[in-house]
């Protein structure tokens, strides 16, 4: 074909503006602006809005841990803190080690730890990370008392305890109950009762 | 240049008045109880920070909330949004996508799926971009380039994907615009304990119109009583009913969509005088059950989705008067019928295989014009027909700590257009917990459709049955970096199109499909956004360097911008109160003007209900975009209205 009989054309003139009222536009920019007017300064603390999974789920470990007991021989202490480990390749592993993050219904800390090696953290609580390491950790006897929170598609059907899913842009979570009893952790009806239902186990 | 200044003082003005970066919410999220917790709903574009930078293709994924905040209300609106493409109305009805300055008037060159499942009309590979409910949405996927290895045929140009949302809430919503334009959309969901979940949703859009201005249209080439003018006004209405259910019982899903949609424009010889409606009717019904193993995942699926169009015009000169370009039994026969198997294997702790086997058969009725008087069929468009097309797909996953690496091909064998093996390979390197380097290669296979092969309309359109399937060859080059608050992307692209299928305006005859000359492209493109204490920004920018250039071996070129520029910011005044704005900027393109339109929107929460006011095209441009149907270059197609309003309502329950 010949593309010469295609020719640009000088377009400057061809668009005229269409011109319209304008008086609810007007109207609306002026109620707009004079609420953000109104607002300006207010820089809210409290609200929580635009949270990633990464985070919400870091808080919902905390969670877990405050409403969670473990058999007293699991502390060296009477006071010696919970410790929730995360793996040193989580996002936020390195912002949250020795972090202070509240405290449980017994009153212990609840403290994160960066876990480098598996082995060498025999004082962890709650252990929290991905495959191919978790499946390490459920493999392993090295687990007993942990409570182990994943959030792998099958992870109760690999031995975890409690599975994190995301419904909705929301956190939700499965526990499989009778395996946190069979290793003496009492979790609290609280938790228990925010549960979705596990298909063919109790979890509430 | 004046918009882009005063978008820039606006942006600044907002950041003077206390947005400021949020170091650290863990102190506030930690001393939450977790019933709290339960209420927050995260921010999906940044909910998987680990899976964008991992993922060996160029993609983004756009939450329809956020989209909404910033003043994007509509699908197609937010699909403008998506680094790299350009949309535009088609002139006889219709809206275009344009990927990377690729193309076609029905949208040929990208594939459509509804959570998976390809989802086009077989005869002119239209794809329903009014057809899925607002409601049902959650997210928007693109993959921008070639996608044939997992999703087959017409993946050349992009894949679109509308994953559909599982919420704890219902929805209804209605909004009021400009030209009596009102929107209602509702979302509910049942819970049936055992027996599963069921989502249901629906929307619909009446429209008066607006005025939309063609300029140098062309004249019929028969003779009529007067002349008709070739710069003037149509009305251009929008007006569409969707309907989607899901039901799902662990892994059995059943899907039903409908919907129904008419636009106005001009078809046929694309004249004034051929004012038309391009209607659109489709329903789609699918079936997928997943069983998931100890180390495997398999998924038999099927789906049959009928859809076809009707095309009713003025002055058509073989009935003198008014006549419908329509199909044979209300379209019944227009189908497509997929089924399949696939199986995701997890070889290792580092490796899995994906692989499957699909058969297709597409089929179309009749296409006639049918005059709209008596409802006597005067002349066939083209005859009854059906192909099938059998493919077989496998794709190996290997990936350690530093390295991904993905490897697959895609064997296709269509009973029209022939065989073709379509390969894909993806290097991929970790840098660090936060960022990667990619680089893709991928094909993509587009066999042609009924329309392109057989459709015979004198002096306006003509098929050939030769035509061959189009292949599609990329090359990318990534850098991706992600944290929890921040992405950003910058990608270079080149790829070669060859048997591109187009067409090509002749003098004098209309328009014929044709394969084009080999021909290639490349580009960059830049994607950044961030979260910040009390805003969001999401900027993007593409550049295509054969954008806008004459070239006798790619006549498209000219009509595909150099530059596409956006920028969105979300503004948090309170949780219940935000503020959102939209900008983008497409350069010239043939005879158009370059374009800038800016969006804003304000929305305020009262408990479970949303107010928002939405003010479109604020900067009132004349939104003229060249002829992309039959790539006349004169020819300025309007495309979506001046400035104007929306009122809206959504409650929660």
């Amino acid at each position: 074909m010949n593309i010469s009989q295609q020719t640009k054309q000088p377009t400057s003139n061809l668009v005229s503006k269409v011109t319209r009222g304008s008086g609810t536009y007007v109207l609306s920019i002026v109620l707009a602006l004079s609420s953000l007017a109104s607002n300006i300064g207010y820089c809210g603390e409290t609200e929580i809005r635009d949270v990633d999974a990464t985070k919400l789920k870091l808080a919902y470990l905390v969670n877990f841990a405050r409403y969670t007991a473990w058999p007293e021989d699991m502390f060296d202490q009477p006071d010696s803190p919970i410790v929730i480990g995360i793996s040193q390749y989580h996002p936020y592993a390195q912002q949250l080690d020795n972090k202070i993050a509240g405290h449980s219904r017994a009153d212990r800390q609840i403290i994160f730890k960066m876990v480098e090696k598996l082995d060498s953290h025999s004082d962890i609580h709650l252990f929290y990370d991905k495959p191919p390491r978790l499946h390490e950790m459920l493999a392993s006897d090295w687990n007993h008392h942990v409570l182990t929170v994943g959030d792998e598609h099958d992870f109760i059907e690999k031995g975890g305890i409690i599975q994190l899913v995301e419904v909705g842009q929301k956190i939700r979570f499965y526990i499989n109950r009778e395996k946190a009893e069979s290793i003496g952790l009492k979790i609290h009806f609280k938790i228990l009762e925010m549960a979705m239902e596990w298909p063919g186990r109790s979890s509430a | 240049m004046v918009y882009l200044r005063s978008l820039a003082v606006v942006i600044l003005s907002l950041s003077l008045v206390g947005i400021t970066l949020a170091d650290d919410d863990f102190e506030t999220l930690f001393g939450l109880d977790i019933s709290e917790l339960a209420k927050i709903e995260y921010t999906v574009a940044s909910s998987k920070p680990e899976t964008l930078s991992l993922t060996p293709a160029i993609v983004s994924r756009l939450n329809i909330d956020e989209m909404r905040a910033i003043g994007l209300r509509s699908l197609k609106d937010i699909l403008g949004f998506v680094p790299g493409f350009t949309l535009q109305d088609a002139k006889l009805g219709g809206t275009t996508v344009m990927i990377r300055g690729v193309t076609e008037a029905f949208n040929q060159k990208v594939l459509f799926l509804l959570d998976d499942v390809p989802y086009w009309m077989p005869s002119h590979a239209a794809i329903p971009l009014l057809g899925i409910p607002i409601t049902a949405i959650d997210s928007i996927e693109v993959i921008r380039g070639p996608g044939a290895v997992i999703y087959g045929t017409n993946a050349t140009a992009g894949v679109i994907k509308v994953v559909t949302k599982q919420n704890d809430q219902n929805i209804g919503r209605i909004s009021f615009g400009d030209h009596n334009r009102v929107n209602s959309a509702l979302y509910g969901h049942k819970d049936l304990s055992e027996y599963g979940r069921i989502d249901i949703s629906a929307q619909t859009q009446v429209d008066d119109g607006y005025r939309a201005q063609h300029i140098n249209a062309g004249l019929p080439p028969y003779p009529m009583s007067y002349t008709p003018p070739t710069t003037g006004h149509i009305n251009r209405s929008e007006e569409f009913s969707s309907f989607l259910m899901n039901y799902r019982l662990d892994g059995f899903h059943l899907g039903l969509q409908r919907y129904h949609s008419e636009t106005q424009g001009i078809a046929g010889f694309g004249s004034l005088a051929n004012l038309s409606t391009l209607e659109e009717h489709g329903y789609l019904v699918t079936l997928d059950n997943t069983w998931k193993l100890n180390r495997a995942s398999i998924k038999v699926f099927s789906d049959f989705n009928n859809y076809y169009l009707n095309l009713p015009l003025d002055n058509h000169p073989i009935e003198g008067s008014n006549a419908v370009f329509s199909f044979d039994d209300n379209g019944k026969n227009n189908n497509r019928i997929r089924s399949g198997v696939s199986v995701d294997l997890e070889l290792s702790d580092q490796a899995s295989v994906f692989s499957g086997v699909e058969t297709e058969k597409r089929q179309v009725g009749d296409y006639q014009i049918v005059s709209a008087s008596t409802g006597n069929v005067m002349a066939n468009l083209f005859s009854q027909d059906d192909t099938r097309e059998n493919s077989i797909f496998s794709q190996l996953d290997w990936h350690t700590d530093e390295w991904r690496f993905l490897v697959g091909a895609r064997y296709t064998d269509n009973d029209k257009s022939g065989k073709q093996t379509t390969p894909r390979i993806s290097a991929l390197r970790r840098l660090d917990e936060n960022s990667s380097i990619k680089l893709m290669y991928s094909e993509g296979f587009n066999s042609p459709n009924f329309s392109q092969q057989l459709v015979f309309i004198n002096k306006a359109i003509v098929g050939h049955e030769d035509l061959k399937a189009e292949t599609i060859k990329s090359t990318d080059i990534a850098y991706t970096y992600t944290n929890s608050k921040s992405l950003f992307v910058a990608n270079v692209y080149y790829f070669t199109a060859d048997d591109f299928i187009t067409r090509v305006p002749i003098p004098g005859d209309g328009s014929h499909f044709m394969n084009a000359d080999s021909f290639y492209r490349y580009g960059l493109e830049l994607d950044f956004q961030t979260q910040l204490r009390q805003a969001k920004l999401f900027s993007n920018f593409s550049y295509h360097h054969q954008g806008n250039e004459l070239d006798d071996e790619d006549i498209t070129a000219l009509f595909a911008p150099n530059v596409n520029i956006n920028i969105g910011l979300i503004y948090y005044v309170t949780g219940d109160e935000r503020y959102g704005g939209a900008f983008s900027y497409t350069s010239q393109r043939a005879s158009s003007n370059p374009l800038k339109v800016l969006n804003l929107n304000y929305e305020r929460d009262f408990h479970d209900v949303t107010f928002n006011v939405t003010i479109r095209n604020v900067f009132d441009e004349q939104m003229l975009h060249p002829d992309i149907q039959d790539y006349r270059s004169i020819h300025q197609v309007p495309s979506k209205d001046g400035r104007n309003l929306e009122l809206g309502v959504e409650l929660k329950f």
